[in-house]
């Protein structure tokens, strides 16, 4: 018998199959007679195996369906014509309408083109061209056209749509502070406008991160608190559940930082404009 | 006969946007589990599947016929999660094990039960697992699930963190640790 103990190290490589089979002949030759070291292989699977019992939550039911929203206008980089409102918008009045061509199993369908799906298209291109501007921080031999202007243009693109994002927080927000609660607030289409600000905004908080504005982000962050508790709220809210909400609000004072925020970058974007 | 895995790929990188929309439709929900799994919060789930795929696409030109689609789709998944792990402020705001430990000394020994209390055990389990996974490092708990639920080795679990094996293997022994210390009142030797 093999007198040296396992350690759990030893044990734990070899229930991974990590052990050479020289090692792994040994140890098993020596867990067989040894009562301390066969508790201490027994209490590891155990643990082991408790490990796999937690449950992992499964995917949002459309999960893929929602996955693919997301990534078309990116991935297809704007070239379907039935995109062509998204290129000549980046408009700011979320009426973009898109008619997705039949394809598979699909029929004809139309919806307003998600607030998130356009975030996916300014965030992917701002952040990017942030990239490609560390990496390449040289100008490009085009003439008239640097690394440095795509970028900048990318960026006030990006610096745009999040103005516009902050501002239709700001409106749902002041909306629901000032609304009436003498009777049951009907809150269906907030919880609608809520939904689609919490995916934008995580494109845009995200964004943000990677471009190293943290202002921009903390306050995406508390804002996109918020507005998932509207999105996930019931149709109709009692004064009591609305004042819960209310609370938030202005506890952060969330409806004076996205006006500060945005006057903020409504000069940033005075200053940056040619003066011809 | 459905179409494999890389003749869907090999169509896509022909642009065929068709075919990646099949990948992704295939895929997202399990790549939903891999990246869980790492972060452990649903929301940051859906935003890191949606870089993968955006990665993927970015990379369909580097998958080589011979590879497992789905174990390429996990590599980038998981190279995701880790940039995110990496990025995040919060990664490191895990509890002190110590305080696990404190706790999981209160915790009632594991005795068999009969239905319903044997039912609310099995959710203290639950819960405690994932406790404990939350608490911790990131590095420790994707080094710890790289090895124990996909299976990857140790030596293909330092090359994707960047770490020596020993390292690698140093991260795995301690989230183990970890794990025994937390779930020991819940394991019947």
């Amino acid at each position: 018998m093999n007198a040296r103990h396992m350690s759990d190290e030893d044990l734990l490589l070899d229930y991974y199959g990590e052990a050479t089979p020289e090692q792994h002949a040994e140890m098993r030759a020596h867990v067989e007679t040894c009562a301390e070291c066969q508790a201490l292989d027994r209490e590891l699977r155990a643990v082991l195996s408790l490990v796999d019992s937690e449950p992992v939550p499964d995917a949002p039911p459309g999960f893929e369906r929602e996955m693919w929203a997301r990534l078309e206008p990116v991935v297809s980089g704007f070239s379907r014509t039935n995109l062509e409102p998204v290129m000549s918008g980046f408009s700011r009045t979320n009426e973009v309408r898109l008619k997705a061509d039949t394809t598979a199993a699909d029929t004809a369908w139309s919806f307003e083109f998600p607030r998130w799906a356009l975030a996916a298209s300014v965030a992917a291109l701002a952040v990017g061209s942030f990239a490609l501007g560390r990496v390449w921080d040289t100008p490009t031999t085009s003439p008239g056209v640097s690394t440095a202007d795509v970028r900048e243009l990318s960026e006030r693109m990006l610096r745009s749509e999040v103005e516009e994002h902050l501002e239709r927080s700001q409106r749902v927000f002041v909306e629901l502070v000032n609304a009436d609660d003498s009777a049951p607030v009907r809150l269906a289409s907030d919880r609608e406008r809520a939904a689609d600000l919490v995916a934008a905004g995580r494109l845009y908080r995200r964004s943000a991160e990677e471009m190293g504005d943290a202002d921009t982000r903390d306050l995406l962050e508390d804002v996109e608190r918020v507005l998932v508790e509207i999105a996930n709220g019931p149709e109709v809210e009692s004064s009591n559940d609305l004042s819960e909400v209310r609370a938030q609000i202005t506890d952060q004072d969330l409806i004076f930082r996205l006006r500060v925020m945005t006057a903020g970058m409504q000069a940033r974007e005075r200053r940056a404009r040619p003066t011809w | 006969m459905p179409e494999s895995d890389p003749a869907i790929v090999a169509r896509a990188q022909d642009g065929d946007i068709d075919a990646f929309r099949a990948l992704v439709e295939h895929h997202s929900r399990y790549l939903f589990g891999v990246v869980y799994r790492l972060v452990r919060n649903t929301e940051d789930t859906q935003d890191i599947v949606q870089n993968t795929w955006l990665k993927v696409h970015a990379q369909l030109g580097r998958f080589e016929a011979r590879s497992e689609v789905r174990t390429w789709l996990t590599r980038i998944a998981v190279n995701c999660a880790i940039d995110y792990l990496r990025s995040s402020k919060r990664r490191e705001a895990a509890v002190d094990p110590a305080d696990l430990e404190d706790h999981a000394t209160q915790a009632t020994a594991y005795v068999p039960q009969p239905g319903a209390e044997r039912l609310v055990l099995a959710g203290e389990i639950e819960a405690r697992v994932g406790q404990t996974m939350s608490c911790l490092t990131a590095i420790e708990r994707t080094a710890f699930m790289l090895r124990h639920v996909e299976g990857m080795s140790i030596s293909e679990i330092g090359s994707e963190l960047g770490l020596k094996t020993s390292a690698t293997k140093h991260c795995i022994f301690r989230a183990v640790r970890k794990m025994r210390a937390a779930l020991a009142p819940f394991v019947e030797v």
